[in-house]
């Protein structure tokens, strides 16, 4: 059975999941790619927009969702994050 | 009051151990700080916290000891003895309530620390440890070995958290972190019988600055991690 993936685990799988579709994804697509509920997914999106790591995009006339330059700078700093978390146990 | 600074060729010397702690800390703190900016969880506000107040604890003690030290070598340069007295009895309050700062801010620190460690979030818990904190440091402020037992006490606590970590993890890092908690623990056993022999003094900077360069080692691992 998978262990419950942290928050800072489920920010690196949604700004991963749109930056491996070239930087712009469908809300669908991120739904599928992100493993969460629709509900959990916008507040997430909320949270990430708020902190421009993502911003909403308009790509063959539909929503959807661009990483920022900060997002991706955060999937590069998520391996330290991640190992600073673990070893402090936090 | 019981204040202790080893022998007097030590001098100056532990102020560069304690820079090392300095600089460990706000690392430390920035770092958490940073996550907090991209997590805006609060626990690593907390932790960033407990960090700079461990690195402030630091600062407070160097500036409380400098007149102390210089104090010293007033008495040995100066030759006239009233207005060398004088100066002795000003410069020891300054240096007893900065040391008394310094003592406070630690244990504050060291605490939170601990809340953050062990996950505490129920606030009766934490009340009732703020009220034993008021408590333990109105003793502290009075004995040297008081204070000293209470950062025993805190930081044996944080290494078993951290073992259990370490055993959850297995990873490198996380045996760094509980190796630092385990030898900055035992830097406060010596620090206790600094009393019995100014030597402890000496044994307990140096072990403590042990402490925190593998915390420092852990912490370059981590940032350099691609």
């Amino acid at each position: 059975m998978n262990e419950r993936r942290t928050k800072i685990e489920i920010i690196n799988d949604i700004l991963k999941a749109i930056y491996e579709k070239g930087g712009r994804i469908k809300p669908t697509h991120l739904l599928y790619k992100s493993n969460l509920s629709y509900k959990k997914m916008l507040e997430y999106l909320s949270e990430l927009i708020q902190k421009e790591m993502v911003k909403e995009d308009v790509f063959k006339g539909k929503k959807g969702y661009a990483i920022t330059d900060k997002g991706i700078h955060y999937i590069q700093e998520f391996k330290k994050i991640k190992e600073f978390s673990d070893s402090f146990g936090l | 009051m019981g204040y202790i600074f080893g022998p007097t060729w030590f001098y100056g010397i532990d102020y560069i151990f304690d820079f090392v702690s300095v600089i460990v800390g706000l690392l430390i703190a920035y770092f958490s700080y940073r996550i907090y900016k991209y997590t805006s969880q609060k626990k690593y506000i907390y932790f960033s916290a407990s960090f700079f107040l461990v690195a402030l604890s630091f600062v407070c003690k160097i500036l409380a000891t400098i007149p102390v030290y210089s104090k010293e070598l007033k008495v040995e340069t100066v030759g006239l003895v009233t207005v060398t007295s004088e100066i002795i009895k000003k410069v020891g309050w300054v240096s007893q309530f900065g040391i008394s700062i310094a003592r406070l801010v630690t244990i504050f620190a060291f605490l939170l620390l601990v809340l953050v460690a062990l996950k505490i979030k129920d606030k009766k818990i934490i009340v009732l440890l703020g009220y034993l904190l008021i408590i333990s440091t109105t003793l502290v402020s009075a004995s040297y070995t008081v204070f000293h037992l209470t950062l025993l006490i805190m930081m044996s606590i944080l290494f078993l958290n951290y073992r259990h970590n370490y055993k959850k993890m297995k990873s490198f890092n996380s045996k760094m972190v509980m190796s630092s908690f385990f030898v900055l623990a035992i830097s406060q056993v010596f620090f206790i019988f600094e009393g019995v022999a100014q030597q402890f003094y000496v044994v307990g900077e140096s072990i403590q600055l042990i402490g925190y360069l593998v915390l420092l080692f852990a912490m370059i691992k981590m940032l350099i991690k691609k």
